[in-house]
């Protein structure tokens, strides 16, 4: 085994690990799956070859191609990463909230199919099929050699040095609470919306950031072979990659790398030591090769899906002694399907200063403390002057206007008009089909309105996409499963809160030294939280291990983290014990007791009668009536509604 | 799911590949008497393929309407848990489906050869843009959408052939891909989102 | 309306069973049995295993250890199409209906395993326990609401003849109205045509009402079994599962 094939097994393990990683990034950590991946690398390769090269004339003139500026080290690197990086943008309409990531993904697949069609047979743009050669290596004009072992080594450092600063980048980003809302998007994307996530903004970051990695692979491994064809990058390429994405783990880093010297450098060398024999098919053994692959793939997927290395958990340790707190809400919170994860290995603790336990341990402060609510709008709702409200704030704080919503030919809401007070616990009830839920989706922003309007403290928010309304205090509980199931219980709470500096991408590069104080006092805020509910002991759980009750329970919890000042809760006592929701109601109340403002919809008519007033009925999508639930039963039509329903 | 039918046509494509070696063939065949009528001149087996193609979407429609099998399909789609409830073998029913699916493009791919002239193991990568433009033309699961998405495809490209040099025929199917996913994902023939 | 719904119902027992998602089970070494006629309920604070249970005996969930018969027949671990097959009915508590087929097909993939010519009579029978399914056979499931979309899953369970019934929180998203309506007329009546049912429930003083006998499950095991006379006698029953407080009760009789 000489230097030069160590050389170049390092070096493509190196370009192979930094693809790799983007693609984990991308796939593994944010749910974005690109299977057009591979023409952002070629995209790097290209592009460090027209800056590189001289001019088409020039270069002996049997090439035709654009560019040639022979531009100096690092300059094409640097090209390729950015081209890498821009091309990714004009597929971000293809990730925006509304289209599911399958169609996206074959988006880019047909795209990565026709860009090499286009390249292929569009001779002038990038020579065609023939592809480029003679490509310049880092320094050829000063003259050095691309075959001088001491020129090899050095790139070889290089490459790999590159490779590590991409790789101290994504863990960067992932161990972040910006990768926490990252993997919040990817277990369940529209929950992710309505805690205040700009899906939009995530995914497109995380299309540009893994496009420039896998630029800037192409344009290393261009630099080395000095040739660059199409038949380099075809879609099946990407198949590849994701082939070493899984196998070696998605969403783990080291995984990744792993998986690429298994799968695209493991597979090269392999090659080598078959016997080639003329008797033998031509193309038999790249053939068998993708085969291989494609195997690989298909076996991993079956029997073990996680990879070799799967995610790991993030465990993070509780301040004081919260994690052996007696849970105090009876058999709910202390039951057996806290089964451990499935697919663990080591876990790993992450941060935070832990202060000394407090002298009475129940300190923790957990009260509520409303959000300052945002600079009134100049316009003012008639009906909202009146009321006295605190610190002049109006009465009213969410208003439907005849809110219609059609779909199908169903009206499920016809033309609803009331009004939430501030500090109210309201309930919504109704027979089934009433448009209960429809209408609390539609104040929430997860579902549009057909006609309408909808004010929010003295703002018309009817075209106000949900993740903003979230912004501004609005925030919904869902009735259906809706934790991120592959994120810890504390992870779930975390993930609502708003405003930690470590949520945005630059936040994440900044690095713990920048949102460490923000995170261990969020993390402060939800072990009160858990306490207070009595799920502290499942805190370090993954939420999706939880029983029904008590994935109800982290749901209720998660938004009191996002610091609502009006919450929407969408039968939160649904398959929660009575003792367990009277507790929940008193919550809430004292809540409401502090400043927020609640609109609940229930069917628990017990629930009604304790906590709520006023009651809001409604029936067959229009408001019945509105009153305590003693007035309620009092009056025949709800009665009728119920007995019809 | 995606993801693992990549790798299925990763194992099937280069797997023929690997047995045929990378030579193109074609079929030795006549191409029949020609009808011709109202400006449009058809040999035979042109003819044929359109009988067949209609053929193939009447017995679509008639399975997935009025059998037990296809209703059966289109319940396991919906709810497979459900089904199984009911007594349908779910297994049986999904292996049916693929088996259904994979004879169909079976006869895709005979009607394509005999039309192409030539062909070998890659021939059909770029049919892919053509099948999924159809197909999210029409609407995915809707299989009347395919139906009309892959008529407008079909003729788009080809006329599209007169403006354009031929090579890049596919390019109209790949921007009304990218169009409808970008406008209207659910397809023409799907309820709007 | 009963008078032509004659089912022919069929002993189910269930012994020992332990049975869980993967990982530590969810419920251990639980005994439930229900006869012919009889209407047997399950209820239990959140986490308790009511679900788990049911859905280990219909093959959704795997059971570690136990046994499983329906009649003579030992259906442990069988796939729930073979379940089905021994005439065993379960209607889950979400996803219960097949939403974008129309309530017709709806309740002819219920008749799935009948022959050709029985589905049409089957059929009529149930439009005669559930009207209002009547109105509506051209409709798409999904459109239905709550009340409506559980007449359909129990309707779709009714065409296969079944000889148990499994109904998990039926009345878990409906109103009072209906939760006490489909209760007290429609799961009564399946015992009385001769099925033998077993109910889980949260709302406990409902179900109560209209039970033969009750298993009270608590931590993954039974806890108490009784006749809703004996366990409304008990204190620690009153006191753990009915949750007390002024409105409940009311809440819960006053309707019907």
């Amino acid at each position: 085994m000489n230097s030069y094939y160590t050389l170049n097994l390092i070096i493509y393990a190196a370009v192979d690990a930094m693809a790799c990683l983007g693609l984990s990034q991308q796939f593994g950590v944010a749910g974005v799956t690109n299977f057009g991946f591979i023409i952002f690398q070629a995209a790097g390769g290209y592009a460090a070859a027209i800056l590189a090269m001289p001019g088409a004339s020039a270069n002996g003139g049997f090439q035709s191609y654009i560019g040639g500026w022979n531009l100096p080290f690092p300059l094409p690197w640097i090209g390729a990463a950015v081209v890498g990086g821009v091309l990714a943008l004009p597929f971000t309409f293809l990730v925006g909230r509304r289209l599911r990531g399958d169609f996206a993904a074959v988006g880019l697949l047909v795209t990565a199919v026709l860009l090499n069609l286009l390249v292929t047979n569009y001779r002038p743009l990038l020579n065609g099929d023939a592809g480029l050669s003679l490509i310049p290596a880092p320094f050829a004009a000063q003259g050095f050699s691309g075959t001088s072992s001491g020129y090899g080594w050095a790139f070889a450092a290089g490459a790999v040095a590159l490779t590590a600063a991409v790789f101290w980048f994504v863990r960067r980003i992932t161990f972040s609470p910006y990768g926490r809302s990252l993997r919040a998007m990817r277990d369940n994307d529209t929950v992710a919306d309505s805690l205040g996530k700009n899906l939009l903004s995530l995914r497109t970051a995380m299309l540009v950031t893994g496009g420039a990695m896998a630029g800037l692979s192409g344009g290393i491994l261009v630099s080395y072979i000095s040739t660059w064809s199409p038949a380099a990058w075809g879609y099946a390429e990407t198949v590849v990659l994701f082939a070493a994405v899984i196998i070696g783990g998605a969403g783990n880093h080291i995984g990744a790398v792993i998986g690429a010297i298994l799968v695209p450098v493991g597979f090269e060398e392999i090659t080598r030591f078959f016997p080639t024999s003329n008797n033998l098919p031509p193309n038999l053994v790249p053939s068998l090769e993708w085969v291989a692959i494609g195997l690989l793939i298909v076996i991993f997927l079956w029997v073990r899906p996680q990879g070799i290395l799967p995610e790991r958990k993030r465990f993070i340790a509780l301040p004081g002694s919260a994690a052996t707190s007696t849970p105090t809400a009876g058999p709910a919170a202390t039951d057996v399907a806290s089964a451990s994860g499935r697919g663990t290995s080591a876990a790993q603790t992450v941060v935070p200063e832990t202060r000394p336990a407090d002298a009475n341990g129940q300190a923790r402060d957990t009260r509520y403390s409303p959000r300052p609510s945002p600079p009134q709008a100049q316009e003012t709702q008639p009906g909202a002057a009146e009321g006295t409200g605190d610190h002049g704030q109006p009465a009213v704080v969410l208003a439907a206007r005849d809110v219609v919503r059609e779909f199908g030919g169903v009206r499920a809401v016809d033309g609803v008009s009331f009004e939430v007070r501030r500090g109210t616990l309201t309930g919504l009830i109704g027979p089934n089909g009433a448009g209960k839920s429809t209408l609390l989706a539609m104040l929430a922003g997860t579902l549009p309105v057909t006609s309408g309007h909808l004010i929010y403290q003295g703002q018309d928010v009817t075209g106000v996409p949900a993740f903003r309304r979230a912004r501004l205090g609005l925030v919904r509980t869902f009735q259906l499963a809706s934790e991120f199931k592959r994120l810890t219980v504390l992870e779930n709470l975390l993930s609502a809160v708003p405003g930690n500096r470590g949520d945005s991408f630059r936040g994440a590069l900044l690095g713990q030294r920048y949102w460490g104080g923000d995170e261990a006092a969020a993390v402060r805020r939800a072990t009160g939280l858990l306490e207070r509910f009595g799920l502290a002991g499942m805190a370090n759980s993954y939420a999706g291990d939880l029983s029904g009750g008590q994935r109800r329970l982290v749901e209720i919890m998660r938004a009191l983290m996002a610091e609502p000042a009006t919450l929407l809760l969408d039968e939160p006592m649904a398959g929660v014990h009575p003792r367990l929701a009277r507790r929940i109601g008193a919550e809430l109340v004292a809540l409401c007791g502090e400043g927020m403002t609640i609109l609940m919809v229930e069917h628990e008519l017990a629930i009604m009668d304790e906590f709520c007033d006023p009651v809001v009925v409604m029936a067959e999508g229009r408001v019945l009536a509105e009153g305590t639930m003693q007035q309620l039963r009092g009056r025949s039509e709800v009665v009728e509604a119920y007995l019809v329903g | 799911m995606v993801i693992v039918s990549l790798g299925m046509t990763l194992i099937i494509e280069f797997g023929v590949q690997a047995v045929t070696g990378g030579t193109a063939v074609s079929y030795t065949m006549s191409n029949g008497p020609t009808l011709a009528g109202g400006g449009l001149n058809l040999d035979g087996v042109e003819v044929i393929i359109i009988v067949l193609s209609v053929l193939v979407m009447l017995a679509v429609h008639g399975l997935l309407r009025y059998t037990k099998l296809g209703k059966a399909m289109r319940a396991t789609a919906a709810n497979q848990s459900l089904a199984r409830n009911c007594g349908i073998r779910a297994s049986r029913v999904i292996t049916a489906t693929w088996a259904i699916t994979g004879a169909l493009c079976g006869l895709a791919g005979v009607v394509f050869a005999i039309d192409a002239g030539s062909f070998d193991a890659t021939s059909t990568d770029l049919f892919l843009i053509l099948i999924l433009a159809a197909v999210f033309l029409g609407g995915p699961g809707q299989a009347y959408g395919a139906m009309l998405g892959a008529v407008v495809i079909g003729l788009a490209t080809e006329v599209s052939a007169v403006f354009i040099p031929a090579d890049y025929k596919y390019v109209i199917a790949f921007v009304v891909l990218l169009v409808m996913l970008g406008v209207r994902p659910t397809g023409l023939l799907g309820a709007p989102q | 309306m009963s008078a032509e719904l004659a089912l022919h119902g069929v002993r189910l027992r269930a012994e020992g069973i332990t049975a869980g998602y993967g990982g530590d089970p969810v419920i251990r070494d639980i005994t439930v049995s229900t006869t012919p006629g009889e209407v047997v309920s399950l209820v239990g604070p959140n986490g308790s295993g009511k679900s788990t249970l049911l859905k280990s005996l219909v093959g959704v969930v795997r059971v570690s250890s136990g046994t499983v018969r329906v009649g003579d027949r030992d259906v442990t671990n069988a796939a729930p199409e073979e379940v089905a097959r021994a005439a065993v009915g379960y209607v889950p508590q979400v996803d219960d209906v097949f939403a974008p087929l129309t309530v017709r097909e709806n309740l002819e993939m219920g008749g799935y395993l009948l022959r050709r010519k029985q589905i049409a009579a089957h059929i009529e029978r149930v439009l005669a326990v559930f009207p209002r399914l009547g109105g509506m056979l051209g409709r798409s499931a999904g459109k239905l609401s709550g009340g409506e979309r559980k007449m359909l899953a129990m309707g779709r369970v009714l065409m296969l003849d079944p000889g148990v019934f499994l109904l998990d929180e039926p009345t878990a998203n409906l109103a009072p109205m209906v939760a006490a309506a489909l209760l007290n007329e429609h799961v009564r009546k399946l015992a009385a045509s001769g099925a033998a049912v077993l109910i889980v429930e949260q709302r406990a003083r409902a179900v109560l009402a209209i039970s033969d006998r009750t298993y009270v499950l608590g931590g993954g095991e039974v806890r108490m079994v009784g006749t809703p006379a004996e366990l409304s006698a008990s204190p620690d029953f009153v006191e753990s599962f009915l949750g007390g407080g002024r409105g409940q009760a009311a809440g819960q009789r006053a309707e019907p």
